[in-house]
């Protein structure tokens, strides 16, 4: 997957085998085959130029050996004939008859042979001497001979041999075989025979082996054109045909250079005439040459297409034929890399890819087979997982609940110890106590005896006062019936300031009419008026100092009154506490016979309080070890608590842990579950 | 991915290459070691001349360790060629070859099957050659004629225009037909006008150059050197003009050979100019060559080897009445 993804990231995009064979096979099978028939065409074309330049070579060197031949040939004709003629020795007329013999004789020199000594003498055959119409003068005509081309070419050589191309006195363009005749006498001869350049041409042309070649026949001396097809052109040179081709052959042959050549289009091959300046130049046009070519070119072009196509298509399907097992493979290969090892793979290749695909299959049985097993210890360890955490769960539990009973053990414990402290204290306390309870106990015995002798004394006291009482009671009665007499002369009183009140009140009423009288007298009246104002004053004066002596009165019967209440009240006083005194004796009695009960009670319980305090010192003693016991009790189960806190922990952890466990048994059984691997 | 490649790559050339060495090892078979080649005289014909030849290459072939042996043809195809075909069955190296006629030359190329060939004597046609296989030595007939010119133009360098005899070999010899072009192509490249007043075959021969010479002496014509393609036909002009009552010393004859008739001629002041054919050269390159063929070396860097590796061309020297002395024996 991971080897996948890189490969994908690293290359970009996917790019199947087949296309990476194909995209390498065939581009060189493509320059292969491009390379081959573009060399079997580079060396069928050098082949065929080959060919080509040698079949010129060998046309030329065989038009050359024909017109060598044909030359030859004439020559010795003409060889045989001036023999004869030398070793005959003929007389004039047996001249006559034997040059009158070659006329017509052979068409390649139909004039016959002529001969011309030094003098200008001239002998031919009397049929040419007759159709020669011009009959110039005797003397001119010796000189005219003398200097021809012919006698003056013949004079070079014994042997005959041909003069350069010239136009003979007939007009004819010809060329000569001449020679000096070998003569008894020492005469310088020479003798002679026209043959007709348009003869020789005829002769060139004819012997052109090739098709579409043609020929020139060149005098290499002056490059001047002995014989071409195109007869216009005798005679002339090959520079002043206004040819290109013709003036670049003049050029070789000048230079000599004489290897076969494309001139100007044309393939043309040289060779020189041996026994002559000439040079036959033969060419043939290139395009001709390479005619075949070009159809081989086509052919070839043709054949490489078709090759490249059928190879193609060949390699198209060997490629897919050999690929398509790891085509499959490749299929199989994805689906197992998905987690599907239900394929299966079926091959009956003997070759790396079976060997590959049996390889795969055996890995995806192992794989299942691994997976299986791996499925079933996920389960096995599911289940151990999850007991192991119930397990843990319930230790956990345990022990919180084992931790929560030693704290509340350690706190019991401490309360315990507490408790024992503090009846270790009480103890202690308590016998303290009964200590002072047994001193309190004695001094109380004590007091109590001086408490009866306090009471018998109380008691006759108590009988004293009683009498005081009785005399007490009776003044009272005394005093109650002096103020009864008070009482009366107040109420008087209270009369007679009522009378005075209300005289008063008439006197001030008086005074304001008198005041009223007296403004209306006016002058007169005022001093009246002074007198009513005045006894107004008087009046309410009056009226004030009744009131008050009322109020006074009144006071005084209010007091009287409580006087009497008291008086009243003390007798009662006196009477009730007559009685209660006679209680108190007799209670004093009570209590003086329940303090000797007493007394002798606390000396029962001194003796107890004895006891107790003994008890109470055995209780400390005691109690203190006990608190020592219940500290060390305490400081047991701190550990204990210490060490229930760490189960604790630890029990939380292994349950953390089991967890974990069963995540991991859960993701792994969930991740094998991924894989399918059927039944 | 690029060694899978080279891995087709070798599949596809090596059978390639082995084919190509198969086939490019036949001519391989018998190649030699120089120094003890097989070599084999194939010569035209018994005589003096021949003989003389057989003799000196032998003798060269010797001072090379070579094993040598020699077949006479007595100027017959057939014997020529059964002689090759002998020589080479019985492991002969290498072929010194003086062909009966140059037209045999595929024949006898044929017999000899795998065997390269040195021809001597007689040139075959330039197409039967091939380099470093089928290689002719010679002497450089162009050069002679060359020197001839070079000597005339020395002379007569003062001339606007030149009268010249040429007396040639037989007809088509390939002595006569490069001498006589080395001469006229000289002539012709020093821009001086040249009349050729008589040119005529004369086939080596004294008497018939001097039959010729006798008449065109008649003729009256204008004459001032005279050069033949050999010692024979210029010794044969000699006497021509001689009896002609010509002066000699108005004329330059030539020839080509030093033979002693020509070179006492020269002696004599009568001919002027001669050129040496070195034959002992000839011999030690024929040699020489037939060794580096045997081994199927290049001729490549032996004296007077031509670039096209056919040819090798042993150069001449030039004899005239001053060094004359030294050739004269």
């Amino acid at each position: 997957m991971k080897k996948k993804g890189k490969r994908q990231t690293k290359s970009g995009k996917f790019i199947s085998v087949k296309t990476k064979l194909l995209g390498i096979i065939l581009p060189v099978v493509i320059l292969i085959v491009t390379v081959l028939t573009g060399l079997s065409y580079i060396v069928s074309k050098n082949v065929m130029k080959e060919n080509a330049e040698e079949l010129l070579k060998t046309s030329v060197k065989g038009q050359v050996s024909d017109i060598e031949a044909w030359l030859g040939q004439n020559l010795k004709s003409f060889q045989t004939a001036k023999q004869a003629l030398e070793q005959m020795d003929f007389t004039e007329e047996q001249l006559q008859s034997f040059l009158n013999a070659y006329y017509g004789f052979d068409s390649n020199f139909p004039n016959g042979l002529y001969m011309a000594d030094a003098d200008g003498r001239f002998y031919c055959a009397e049929a040419l001497r007759s159709a020669d119409l011009q009959k110039p003068d005797e003397m001119e005509n010796r000189a005219l001979v003398t200097q021809s081309e012919w006698f003056q070419s013949g004079l070079s050589r014994v042997n005959m041999g041909f003069t350069n191309a010239y136009t003979n006195d007939r007009g004819e363009q010809v060329i000569s075989a001449c020679g000096m005749l070998r003569t008894a006498s020492g005469n310088v001869r020479v003798l002679s025979a026209d043959m007709s350049l348009d003869k020789v041409s005829v002769y060139v042309n004819s012997f052109v082996k090739m098709e579409e070649a043609e020929s020139i026949l060149v005098n290499a001396e002056d490059n001047t054109i002995l014989a071409y097809r195109d007869t216009g052109l005798i005679s002339k040179s090959l520079g002043e045909t206004g040819d290109t081709f013709m003036k670049a052959v003049g050029d070789r042959i000048l230079r000599k250079d004489v290897a076969v050549a494309e001139i100007d289009g044309n393939m043309t091959g040289f060779e020189e005439v041996e026994g002559t300046n000439w040079v036959l130049v033969s060419y043939v046009p290139a395009k001709r040459v390479y005619q075949d070519l070009n159809h081989i070119r086509n052919i070839m072009i043709l054949f490489g297409l078709v090759s490249i196509l059928v190879l193609t298509g060949l390699l198209e399907r060997i490629v897919h034929i050999v690929i398509h097992p790891i085509k499959y493979l490749t299929g199989v290969i994805k689906s197992m890399t998905d987690g599907d090892f239900t394929v299966h793979i079926h091959t009956k290749c003997n070759d790396e890819i079976g060997e590959m695909s049996r390889c795969i299959e055996k890995f995806i049985d192992t794989m299942c087979n691994m997976i299986a097993s791996i499925n079933k210890v996920s389960g096995i360890l599911h289940g151990q997982a999850d007991s192991s955490r119930d397990v843990s769960a319930q230790m956990f539990s345990a022990s919180k609940t084992q931790n929560q009973s030693m704290k509340e053990l350690n706190e019991t414990v401490e309360q315990l110890s507490v408790s024992v402290n503090g009846i270790a204290e009480s103890a202690t306390t308590l016998a303290t106590l009964v200590a002072e309870a047994r001193d309190d106990g004695e001094g109380v015995s004590s007091k109590m005896s001086e408490t009866v002798q306090i009471s018998q004394e109380g008691k006759t006291a108590m009988q004293n006062v009683s009498a005081a009482m009785q005399n007490i009671n009776n003044s009272v009665r005394k005093l109650q019936a002096a103020i009864d007499g008070v009482e009366k002369a107040s109420e008087e009183i209270t009369n007679i300031t009522g009378v005075i009140g209300n005289i008063a009140d008439e006197t001030s009423l008086l005074s304001l009419n008198a005041s009223i009288e007296a403004a209306r007298a006016g002058e007169a009246g005022k001093g009246f008026t002074v007198v009513a104002t005045e006894i107004d004053k008087l009046a309410k004066t009056s009226m004030e100092s009744v009131r008050h002596i009322d109020s006074l009165v009144l006071e005084i019967k209010s007091s009287i009154g409580d006087v009497i209440s008291q008086a009243g009240d003390s007798v009662d006083n006196i009477n009730r506490s007559n009685e209660l005194i006679e209680d108190a004796a007799e209670t004093f009695d009570v209590i003086f016979r329940n303090i000797d009960t007493v007394g002798t009670l606390v000396q029962q319980m001194i003796e107890k309080v004895d006891k107790v305090e003994d008890e109470a010192g055995n209780v400390a003693a005691i109690s203190e070890e006990q608190a020592a016991s219940a500290q060390e009790i305490a400081a047991s189960s701190d550990i204990l608590v210490e060490q229930a806190n760490h189960l604790m922990a630890n029990s939380e952890t292994v349950t953390n842990e089991s967890n974990e466990l069963t995540n991991s048994a859960e993701e792994l059984s969930e991740q094998i579950g991924v894989f399918k691997i059927g039944s | 991915m690029k060694k899978d490649y080279k891995k087709k790559l070798g599949t596809v050339f090596l059978p390639v290459a082995a084919v190509v060495l198969l086939l490019g090892g036949c001519r391989e078979r018998d190649a030699a070691t120089g120094n003890n080649a097989k070599i084999y005289y194939a010569a035209i014909e018994s005589g003096d001349y021949y003989e003389g030849w057989a003799s000196q290459l032998q003798e060269q072939a010797k001072k090379q360790g070579c094993d040598f042996a020699v077949g006479y043809a007595e100027k017959s195809v057939e014997t020529q060629d059964a002689q090759v075909k002998s020589a080479v069955s019985k492991g002969c190296d290498v072929l010194l070859c003086g062909l009966v006629s140059a037209d045999i030359a595929t024949e006898i190329k044929a017999a000899a099957g795998d065997v390269p060939i040195v021809f001597i004597n007689q040139a075959p046609d330039d197409v039967q050659l091939e380099k470093d296989y089928y290689v002719y030595v010679a002497s450089d007939e162009y050069m002679a004629g060359r020197y001839q010119a070079e000597y005339i133009l020395d002379k007569l360098g003062g001339k606007d225009e030149i009268n010249v005899v040429i007396l040639k070999g037989p007809k088509g010899a390939s002595g006569a037909v490069g001498r006589t072009n080395g001469l006229k192509q000289t002539l012709k490249a020093s821009g001086k006008k040249i009349n050729y007043v008589f040119e005529d075959n004369a086939d080596w021969s004294e008497d018939t150059a001097r039959e010729m010479m006798e008449m065109f002496l008649k003729t009256g014509r204008a004459v001032d050197c005279v050069a033949a393609n050999n010692d024979d036909m210029a010794c044969g002009a000699v006497k021509a003009f001689e009896e002609a009552g010509v002066d000699l010393g108005s004329v330059l004859f030539l020839g080509v050979d030093a033979s002693a008739k020509g070179c006492q001629s020269i002696a004599d002041n009568k001919m002027d100019f001669t050129v040496y054919q070195p034959m002992s050269e000839q011999i030690s390159a024929a040699v020489e060559v037939a060794q580096k063929l045997a081994e199927r070396k290049s001729v490549e860097g032996i004296k007077g080897a031509a670039k096209d590796g056919k040819y090798i061309l042993v150069p001449f020297e030039k004899v005239d009445a001053q060094n004359v002395a030294q050739y004269a024996n």
